[in-house]
């Protein structure tokens, strides 16, 4: 795949061929669709701004993921800050715009810890490599596999037979 | 194959994250965000190199040479005698004249005006003369006479008047720029204690000082003989004190600066009048 990505050089070709797909995976990762395309969307804007210098890298869409991370996680911390100083204040909360597709396994996904569903989601839904999820979320590939057992195990455990192995 | 290959798993992943948004109305609306972020952009730009141009004359303006400076006018050529003179109280009077041949003379202070008797620069009033002085030709109309120290000319600091003349502050106002203007103006009463004893026949020793202020600084005067010397001045930044010889008469005017480009004023004029008394007119035009 990343033999791939270097021969893309069009920020168009390269936008068609990923957004998608991380858009989600992101969306599996915070559980809200409209935070994960806005994140992604803006990844998206700032690499069309300096797509000069990040066409040179070895891995633009992987830079571009990044970003679209972080950009998911400041939003999840601006929510956190607004929800207590909304707790503080004791007015009532505002009335959370959940997604639509939160059924058994997005319950499920939603206790597990974010770094677990980062890892869940770019592998098993954005398909990269245990080492591509690794230099992704700038852990090692240790932690990773670590990761994915863990959210594995959760989630065959509340699946029951449905997630086992066939 | 990899040990976490779960076929299962990835597919509930993937249903959940549903369809994704329409890549094509996707990317429009990425288009629209990258015409803003280059239009916001460029607007920082252009803000960035406005606030960067204003400081830059800014900091121009502020550096400036704002130090005054004594320089003879165009008609005094560089042989004119600038003479400052030094009175002490008690009717003692010492007073020098040196020809100066810089027109400009920076940075030194002028000499000191003691009111008891004590002459500056350690002349002592016995008549003893201190290095390279000029003695003065001039003849005397007090008790002790004494050659002072060679020329520190004046620049910044204003020294006390004697004969119990009071200083007037100047006006902190802001002066017009200038270019040294011939005093055509309407003459207004000075604003300080020069004190033109009205008289119909005037000595030709006669002495006289005088202090005027105007918005472009303080000068003090001395008339002797008719020759009509600086004792001491403070003019403002961007002030430069003229002494003009043909005219005997001294101006404070203001230098064109960045800011200050329209008209100009001279603000400060003494002359001797008529009856041979000393003139001090605050001059505006």
């Amino acid at each position: 795949m990343m033999n791939d990505i270097r021969m893309v050089d069009d920020l168009e070709s390269l936008f068609r061929a990923h957004h998608g797909r991380l858009v989600r995976a992101l969306t599996v990762a915070c559980g809200n669709e409209q935070i994960a395309a806005d994140a992604v969307q803006v990844a998206f804007v700032k690499a069309h701004l300096k797509w000069r210098s990040i066409m040179s890298y070895d891995d633009p869409v992987g830079w571009i993921r990044r970003v679209a991370i972080n950009n998911m996680r400041d939003e999840h911390r601006r929510e956190s800050r607004k929800q207590r100083v909304v707790d503080r204040l004791g007015a009532e909360p505002e009335v959370q715009v959940q997604a639509p597709q939160l059924d058994e396994v997005a319950a499920m996904l939603a206790g597990l810890p974010r770094q677990q569903r980062l890892s869940l989601a770019l592998f098993y839904v954005d398909g990269l490599s245990v080492a591509e999820t690794a230099a992704t979320l700038g852990i090692s590939e240790g932690a990773v596999k670590f990761h994915l057992h863990q959210g594995r195990s959760t989630l065959r455990g509340q699946l029951g037979e449905g997630v086992h192995h066939e | 194959m990899n040990e976490f290959d779960d076929s299962v798993l990835r597919d509930q992943l993937q249903r959940l994250g549903g369809h994704g948004p329409d890549e094509a109305s996707a990317y429009l609306a990425l288009q629209q965000r990258v015409g803003v972020a280059k239009r916001r952009r460029a607007a920082a730009v252009v803000s960035a190199l406005g606030v960067t141009l204003i400081i830059g004359f800014a900091a121009a303006a502020y550096q400036q040479p704002s130090s005054s400076r004594l320089v003879p006018a165009s008609g005094g050529g560089d042989d004119a005698v600038v003479t400052v003179a030094s009175t002490v109280s008690n009717g003692n009077t010492t007073s020098s004249s040196t020809a100066i041949s810089t027109p400009t003379i920076n940075g030194n202070t002028p000499n000191g005006n003691t009111p008891n008797g004590n002459t500056p620069n350690g002349n002592t009033p016995n008549g003893n003369t201190p290095n390279g002085s000029t003695p003065s030709t001039a003849p005397q109309t007090g008790t002790d006479s004494t050659t002072p120290s060679p020329i520190d000319v004046p620049t910044t600091t204003a020294h006390t008047v004697p004969h119990g003349h009071t200083t007037t502050p100047a006006p902190a106002t802001t002066a017009p720029p200038a270019v040294p203007v011939v005093t055509s103006a309407p003459v207004v009463p000075p604003t300080t204690s020069a004190a033109p004893t009205p008289s119909s026949s005037v000595p030709t020793n006669f002495i006289e000082d005088a202090t005027v202020s105007s918005s472009g600084g303080t000068a003090t005067v001395h008339l002797q003989d008719g020759v009509l010397t600086i004792v001491s001045y403070s003019a403002f930044a961007d002030h430069d004190c003229v002494v003009d010889p043909p005219s005997k008469r001294v101006r404070i005017t203001c230098r064109p600066t960045l800011f200050n480009t329209i008209g100009n004023t001279s603000h400060l004029d003494f002359s001797i009048g008529p009856d041979g008394h000393l003139v001090a007119l605050a001059t505006e035009s």
